[in-house]
């Protein structure tokens, strides 16, 4: 007997093995089988009968009350943008702050020994800058 | 108009419409559709109580994989039904196996629940009524037994292969198809599966 010849034979076996425990399924499990089958036809029947424009129908209507909800509400969702974006930009203001130089020299004025006058035309330059009342002189 | 014969008939609950051509075609691919589930329903069966070792979980499978071929592939040339069906069904299998070793995960970790997982793996409950039967029969069932035991440790995509060229009897390129792999994939679990049950059965087969 070959190998070929043997495994051929294994397998013959195991197959009729297989197909008598097919054959010699339970009346119940028989029986559910078909009852499932019939559910599945009857289903597949009925999803059939639904026109493809009414199987569109909830997603239509959930998609056009998320858009109405963003008309209504776009102006309110819009606005805290500005505030977000300059929230965002404050660190990064902080450190150009902490890398210039002429705002070190500033924190060096505050220090012990240093006059209170440098403060004080520093206040009031930076008073002038922001309403635009400085001139020429601001950077002097 | 045939498409809205067909709507009105439907919502008004009458009988359909004759000589609908819609209506014809959905009644003989449904027809179809009803003698092939018939056809592979007991093999699918076998096929996901073996791997499940649970009827109801297998009986679910197998009304899953029919549901779901209907919804979806009904429309497919019946010539692509089989392996469609099968893929589903593994891909079925795959998950309930999965959401089961998860469960059972879960599970293990309360305590009150200790008896319930027990009973679940209960050998006792699991094995195949051996019925009433002369000496014969009772050797068939132990063989059936032992291979199905074999059958259930092998790898998924051994038993997989084995099965739908064994029970099912696909081909090779329709077991490929079934199992979504190449052919050459496909051969290799086959020959690995066959390997493992002859070093598993062997002392059966004596």
């Amino acid at each position: 007997m070959t190998g070929e010849s043997a495994e051929t034979e294994f397998e013959r076996r195991t197959r009729a093995l297989l197909q008598a425990g097919v054959e010699e399924l339970s009346g119940h499990v028989r029986s559910r089988l078909t009852q499932a089958r019939h559910a599945a036809l009857d289903q597949g029947r009925a999803a059939r009968r639904v026109p493809s424009w009414q199987r569109w129908l909830p997603a239509g209507a959930a998609a056009s009350v998320v858009l109405l909800a963003l008309l209504f509400s776009g102006g309110h969702l819009g606005a805290p943008a500005p505030m977000a974006v300059a929230t965002v930009a404050s660190p990064i203001d902080d450190l150009e702050l902490l890398a210039d130089s002429d705002a070190f020299e500033m924190t060096q004025d505050q220090q012990p020994g240093s006059g209170p006058a440098s403060d004080f035309d520093f206040y009031e330059w930076a008073a002038g800058e922001s309403t635009g009342t400085n001139g020429g002189t601001a950077g002097t | 108009m045939g498409a809205f014969a067909t709507l009105i008939a439907g919502a008004a609950g009458t009988a359909p419409l004759r000589n609908d051509p819609l209506q014809d075609t959905t009644q003989q691919g449904m027809r179809e559709m009803d003698v092939f589930l018939a056809g592979v329903e007991r093999k699918a069966f076998r096929m996901a109580h073996i791997a499940l070792r649970d009827e109801d979980d297998a009986l679910d499978a197998v009304q899953d994989a029919m549901l779901q071929l209907v919804r979806r592939y009904a429309q497919r040339p019946a010539e692509e039904w089989r392996p469609l069906f099968y893929r589903i069904l593994e891909n079925r299998i795959r998950d309930m196996q999965r959401h089961r070793s998860v469960r059972g995960r879960l599970l293990s970790w309360v305590p009150w629940n200790s008896e319930e997982a027990e009973e679940g793996t209960d050998p006792i409950a699991q094995a195949p009524d051996p019925g009433p039967g002369p000496q014969a029969q009772l050797h068939a069932e132990d063989l059936r037994a032992a291979m199905e035991t074999a059958l259930a440790k092998l790898p998924p995509r051994q038993r997989e292969a084995f099965l739908l060229r064994n029970l099912e009897g696909l081909d090779v390129a329709g077991t490929a198809a079934a199992m979504g792999c190449s052919e050459g994939s496909a051969k290799t679990h086959y020959f690995r599966a066959l390997q493992s049950l002859r070093a598993e059965l062997g002392e059966f087969w004596t």
